[in-house]
């Protein structure tokens, strides 16, 4: 096997005077505001326009949450087919969420994205062929937070957690509210729906249990820390990591947290299971690999890479091989999903790597990863090999 | 270097002070400020002092520089004679602000207004000291404010370009020619509106800083006035009269 790994940004193009007293208090305030301004604008963050941008694939088609636009492309070639909005607009971005596609609500489908910056879930009606531009079939602003994490189809709603603390139920049919849900802090993990129950896990160290028809609450319990990975759901109990480095198994049907393990750093990513087994990391850089039935570690590495993990990893279609993403490296490694052990890797050492916060995304024969502070917005990658398939926009110029 | 130095020394001292003082932000960032201030109060109060003497000097300045201007040597050696520190004035700054600017860093970082600088947070976290992880995400509500968010209201950007104009006021030494007064003025202008402009921009736990900064400044002027006060140019040219018109005459 070939022994491959990413760097994202490799295919970029890309006094003495007699006043000294009243002159040097006037040089060293100038002086320091210079600093101080260079500072703050360097690393208040408000300015910089960064996220982690995520896509979908279905079909065929990939839909993407590209910073301030939501885009549509042939997976297979990459070309590009049409953008919501069609001109960037700077009130849209930057997208956190990833789209969520609700295949059988409207003529042939809608897609659902949610703003950062503009508060606003959006619902496109799309058209029959998947090169048709969508159309804008409803709106929900009621929300006072940013949207962060992805929300689920269930029931006929769209269940999306918001920054104001709240979790919103909307109707697809028309974007009016079903119900809503308090938590204590920001939601900023996706809801996860099992049979008529909606689990929601919040920044305020809650996991809630909500009807799914109704908003009314089942029941809540504390966590040892914030959560912001999306849990997922194994066999009658929901895997649950948080920001104190805990993994906790929570039985649905006594809601109690069963079983625990302390991972070394905090555990955002959302976890990826495969049968019985959950491949989760930390933002340390570690990956695991826990078999859910016995509760046992198969394996735990830090990873090559050594940087922080934010995106969710994927497996290819065989299980055979865990991918994970390095944020600020932008390094992609693939591991023995087995051993654990490195695979592969590719790539060359380059003075400014593209970053890779965003969930990775693979079908059967690519993986997909959008990176960001680069010129590509997103990357295929043959999934065996790691070659480039294809980048976005280097094929579409201009678009 | 830096974060390990600076920034994150003062972060956990952050989150220390949240996590013992009722897990509210707002009380933390009042107290690692105060802190930071008073360490580097000496160093204010010795710049305070350089600015003090060499006003005091000036007529003994001008008429070295007026004897010496064309050997610039011997200019220099007169002035060290005189106990002059040509970086006297602005080193002090120099020195506070690392401090200053890593206060704010630790209170961005800790604040996290986005996710993506949320995700930069454990690294600066110390693992030695337990249950630090536990206390993310810090409260960020205050008042009407969300301290990760910008002051909707612009309470805040008002009170900080105030309370800047203010404290620039109170400790801006005389100036003592048109040209040292005319950038005076324009700092006495730019300062606080850039204060204002920061405040209106970032995160509102950002413009709380600058406002407590501004508080405890103002608070130590009226505590260290006696080190602030000034001899006006006046008085340093009535006291220099005297000693020029002998030798004026002598030179006739």
């Amino acid at each position: 096997m070939n022994l491959w790994r990413m760097r994202t940004d490799r295919l970029s193009q890309r006094g003495n005077t007699p006043h000294a007293g009243t002159r040097g208090w006037t040089i060293g305030a100038v002086v320091a505001l210079t600093v101080l301004l260079t500072v703050l604008s360097g690393c208040a963050g408000g300015l910089r326009h960064e996220s982690w941008p995520g896509l979908i694939v279905d079909n065929g088609i990939i839909y993407a949450a590209n910073l301030e636009r939501v885009q549509a492309f042939n997976a297979e070639t990459g070309k590009w087919l049409w953008s919501y909005p069609e001109e960037t607009d700077k009130n849209l971005r930057p997208f956190y969420a990833t789209p969520v596609l609700a295949k059988d609500y409207g003529a042939h489908g809608l897609l659902l994205i949610a703003g950062y910056k503009d508060k606003t879930v959006y619902a496109l009606s799309l058209g029959e062929s998947p090169a048709e531009r969508p159309d804008l079939l409803w709106t929900f602003a009621e929300a006072t937070g940013q949207y962060v994490g992805s929300g689920v189809v269930a029931d006929g709603k769209f269940i999306i957690g918001n920054g104001d603390g709240f979790v919103y139920a909307l109707n697809l049919a028309d974007g009016t509210l079903a119900w809503k849900y308090p938590t204590r802090d920001r939601v900023w993990a996706t809801p996860v729906v099992v049979e008529d129950t909606v689990y929601i896990a919040s920044l305020d160290h809650h996991l809630y249990a909500v009807n799914v028809a109704t908003g009314a609450e089942r029941w809540q319990i504390p966590m040892d820390g914030a959560i912001a990975a999306t849990p997922v759901y194994i066999d009658g109990a929901l895997w649950v990591g948080d920001f104190s480095s805990t993994l906790s198994q929570v039985d649905l049907a006594t809601h109690q947290v069963v079983w625990t393990f302390k991972a070394n750093d905090w555990l955002w990513a959302t976890p990826i299971a495969d049968g019985t087994r959950l491949y989760f990391t930390d933002v340390g850089g570690h990956v695991y690999a826990l078999d859910t039935a016995t509760r046992t570690m198969v394996w735990s590495a830090p990873t090559e890479i050594d940087d922080i993990i934010r995106s969710r990893p994927v497996l290819n279609p065989d299980g055979s091989l865990l991918y994970v993403a390095g944020y600020k490296k932008g390094l992609i490694q693939a591991l023995d999903t087995k051993t654990g052990a490195v695979m592969s890797w590719w790539g060359e050492q380059t003075n400014k790597p593209g970053r890779l916060p965003g969930d990775l995304a693979a079908d059967e024969t690519n993986l997909y990863a959008m990176p960001i502070l680069i010129d590509i917005r997103i990357q295929a990658l043959e999934l065996t090999t790691g070659q480039t398939v294809w980048t976005y926009p280097a094929t579409e110029p201009g678009k | 270097m830096w974060d390990v130095l600076i920034v994150r020394p003062i972060l956990n001292m952050l989150l220390l002070l949240y996590k013992y003082l009722g897990g509210e932000t707002i009380i933390a960032v009042t107290l690692v400020t105060l802190v930071l201030r008073l360490l580097v109060t000496p160093l204010m109060l010795k710049q305070q002092q350089a600015a003090r003497k060499q006003q005091e000097l000036r007529p003994k300045i001008m008429e070295i520089q007026k004897k010496y201007r064309d050997d610039p040597q011997k200019l220099m050696e007169e002035q060290r004679k005189l106990g002059l520190n040509p970086l006297g004035g602005c080193l002090p700054s120099l020195v506070q602000l690392p401090l200053m600017i890593g206060l704010y860093q630790a209170i961005i970082r800790a604040l996290a207004s986005t996710p993506l600088q949320l995700l930069e947070l454990p690294r600066d976290i110390y693992r030695w000291i337990p249950s630090f992880s536990s206390l993310i995400p810090l409260k960020s509500q205050f008042l009407w404010l969300d301290l990760a968010l910008p002051d909707p209201l612009l309470i805040m950007p008002i009170l900080v370009v105030a309370t800047s104009w203010f404290y620039q006021k109170l400790i801006t030494p005389p100036a003592l020619d048109a040209q040292a007064e005319a950038m005076n003025k324009q700092m006495m202008i730019m300062m606080p509106l850039m204060m204002g402009f920061f405040a209106l921009q970032y995160a509102s736990g950002l413009a709380i800083y600058f406002l407590i900064t501004n508080l405890i400044g103002i608070l130590q002027y009226y505590l260290f006035r006696q080190h602030y006060t000034y001899p006006t140019p006046e008085a340093t040219d009535k006291k220099s009269v005297p000693q020029k018109q002998p030798r004026a005459g002598a030179k006739s």
